[in-house]
């Protein structure tokens, strides 16, 4: 039976995103003056030539760490909407760790980094989590908050104190020593190694979620509060706990960013991050490996996105608003109430 | 620098920023206290604004008319919000996910029809908008410290009337009572013949006329012109502004200015001549103050609510 049951969230999910992929197309129409030009340029060269692929596998590794710090935190019940901020702060951690810690040994270094990376995430978002667990303030207006502030400090840090002098009009730091850069992959896939990271990642919160006692437990948590605090599971630890991680894995996304594809912080460089892993975490409904597949047809998107932008005369925000449809259309299961009826009765059938 | 402080306080000019700081939050916060009544956490309140800031600048540069610019701008507000009523209520999507996803959406469409019909991707500064007036009051405006009250835009005084009417329309008004008791317990409401679906649409409604005045306000009054993204948080400072004034109108209005005096104060810390500072850090103090804001206000209730338990101990 839950067999049949994942088959209609796929489904369904499959069906929204053709949906929102034609009423897209028909945007297009209406605006562009080149419609076909620019619905070929979305959908079919991203996957026309290497040079584009290895854009989308680079394009993907981030959204595949964001949308597991998303789905981590919803799965627990927890709308962690701070996952920009988080990412900021473990970018601007592992830049300024990349820059500053010189005279340590290359793998202490490398370690260093992506720790103090991680750490920051972590702290930035456990502050919001302490505020919940002990004070229960509400997360969603102190983590939108934290955006803006980790948005603006950044900013202002990279601008006024640890800004590169040669950097000419761009805003942004030193470029992180060589040795740092995550390589490419391999010779043809020239994508960076940081999708490797990923990948492991996306391995690690599929064994937290579905096979360890911690996952089960922010899950019941995230199921039923007021049932898992009478089954005796300390809400505000498992709050907390949960916020690290998923903190954790937006800090490390943010380091990522910086090691692998920008080798520097630049001044407020993926503003949409953050954002697209709530989306894609709940496009995925907070299962890894959904969150894995959808990461990658965001990437493609996005690559498709801006090759039309570059191609025709229209903007690469047509692919949000997609995305928006997108949710819209899943989160509401606008277009499964037929089927869910029929699993319903099967339900039924089968307990009785 | 405190003389400056000191200085810049008595010649009153703070207010003026006060008010046209707090304006567009208070109505947002007064639209998401309707939401709030009938048991939704709006968070679509920044995108709705955001559309509102575009459509009402957009038209207004069109016909000339700042009051159509603010119709056009409620419009489009109130189509978000209904859009968002519409997949909460009927479809039963979690109004944080919905809330979201209209903001995301409000940012897109408003960048996409920049870009498709304007040519720019950053901002829309059009000639000829006309300025939603400034009331000047005329015996007032000469009196020395009476004047404060004098020379703000239509809307402040908007948001003071939106306020006391909300007042009124929660607790002196049948609507009002059916508001609170579908929120309260929607069963109950039902049983009484109250048509709760009615109510809670009607909430959002207002919650987007609302929102669309302080919308429009941000691109016709403050300023006159269209940036993207320029609601920049002033739909979820709302939200922490209605919990700040525990859900009540009045409180709401409290919360507003305290929070807009921390805003106004760190406005004037960045043109204090000759401070070393940058500016970014300066311009995140607002979110700062809310955190802040908010962990007292809940600390000093808690405090409240736990006292007599302390007590029989």
């Amino acid at each position: 039976m839950k067999q049949k049951l994942k088959n209609t969230n796929l489904l369904s999910t499959v069906l929204s995103i053709v949906i929102a992929v034609l009423l897209g197309c028909l945007l297009i129409l209406l605006v562009s003056d080149e419609p076909f030009l620019a619905i070929k340029s979305l959908l079919v060269l991203p996957l026309s030539n290497a040079f584009y692929m290895n854009n989308i596998i680079d394009k993907v590794t981030p959204l595949i760490l964001v949308g597991l710090s998303a789905s981590v935190a919803f799965k627990t019940g927890i709308f962690n909407m701070g996952v920009q901020g988080q990412f900021y702060i473990g970018a601007f951690v592992a830049a300024i760790a990349g820059n500053y810690l010189i005279g340590l040994p290359t793998g202490l270094h490398i370690a260093a980094v992506f720790l103090t990376a991680v750490g920051g995430g972590v702290l930035y978002a456990t502050a919001a989590g302490a505020l919940k667990a002990y004070f229960n303030i509400n997360e969603v207006v102190t983590t939108l908050m934290l955006n803006y502030i980790a948005t603006l400090v950044t900013s202002g840090m990279t601008n006024s104190y640890f800004r590169d002098p040669d950097s000419g009009g761009v805003i942004r730091m030193h470029y992180i020593p060589e040795y740092l850069e995550l390589k490419e992959i391999s010779t043809k896939v020239t994508a960076h190694s940081g999708f490797l990271i990923a990948l492991v990642m996306v391995g690690f919160v599929y064994f937290l979620m579905k096979h360890s006692v911690l996952g089960y437990r922010m899950e019941t948590v995230g199921k039923n509060r007021v049932f898992a605090q009478y089954g005796g599971l300390n809400i505000k630890r498992i709050t907390l706990i949960c916020f690290a991680i998923s903190g954790g894995l937006s800090g490390l996304a943010g380091s990522v960013e910086v090691l692998g594809m920008h080798r520097s912080f630049f001044d407020n460089f993926a503003s949409g991050m953050g954002g697209d892993g709530l989306i894609i975490a709940l496009l995925a409904s907070n299962h890894p490996l959904g969150v894995l597949l959808i990461s990658f047809f965001f990437a493609y998107l996005k690559v498709g996105g801006q090759i039309m932008q570059q191609n025709t005369d229209v903007s690469r925000e047509l692919v949000l608003i997609i995305q928006v449809i997108m949710i819209m259309l899943i989160s509401s299961r606008m277009l499964t109430p037929y089927l869910n009826k029929r699993k319903f009765a099967k339900e039924v059938k089968k307990s009785g | 620098m405190a003389s400056f402080f000191f200085q810049q306080i008595f010649n009153l000019s703070i207010f003026a920023i006060v008010f046209k700081l707090v304006a567009p939050v208070i109505l947002a916060a007064v639209g998401g206290l309707f939401c709030g009544k009938v048991g939704v956490m709006n968070i679509g309140l920044e995108g709705a604004m955001l559309v509102s800031a575009f459509f009402s600048i957009v038209v207004n540069s069109l016909t000339g008319n700042w009051m159509l610019g603010i119709l056009a701008g409620c419009a489009a507000s109130v189509f978000l919000c209904l859009l968002l009523a519409f997949f909460t209520f009927k479809y039963k999507a979690h109004h944080i996910v919905t809330g979201f996803a209209i903001n995301t959406f409000a940012s897109a469409i408003t960048v996409f029809m920049l870009q498709t019909f304007f040519g720019s991707s950053g901002s829309y500064q059009p000639e000829g908008v006309a300025m939603i007036p400034v009331v000047n009051i005329p015996i007032i405006e000469k009196i020395p410290i009476l004047s404060v009250i004098s020379g703000h835009s239509l809307i402040v005084w908007i948001a003071l009337l939106c306020v006391i009417l909300c007042s009124i329309v929660f607790y002196k008004t049948p609507y009002g009572a059916h508001l609170i008791a579908v929120g309260e317990n929607v069963q109950a409401a039902r049983s009484v013949g109250i048509n709760d679906m009615k109510i809670k649409y009607s909430a959002f409604v207002i919650c987007g006329i609302l929102c669309g005045i302080g919308g429009a306000f941000l691109s016709t009054g403050a300023t006159s012109m269209f940036v993207r993204d320029m609601t920049a948080g002033n739909g979820f400072i709302a939200l922490a502004v209605i919990s700040l004034g525990n859900e009540r109108p009045y409180g709401v209005l409290r919360g507003g200015l305290v929070f807009g005096f921390a805003n106004a104060i760190a406005i004037l810390i960045e043109t204090y001549p000759g401070l070393s500072i940058p500016s970014q850090f300066i311009q995140a103090i607002p979110y700062v103050a809310t955190i802040v804001m908010l962990t007292i206000h809940v600390l000093q209730n808690n405090r409240k609510m736990t006292a007599p338990v302390k007590k029989t101990k």
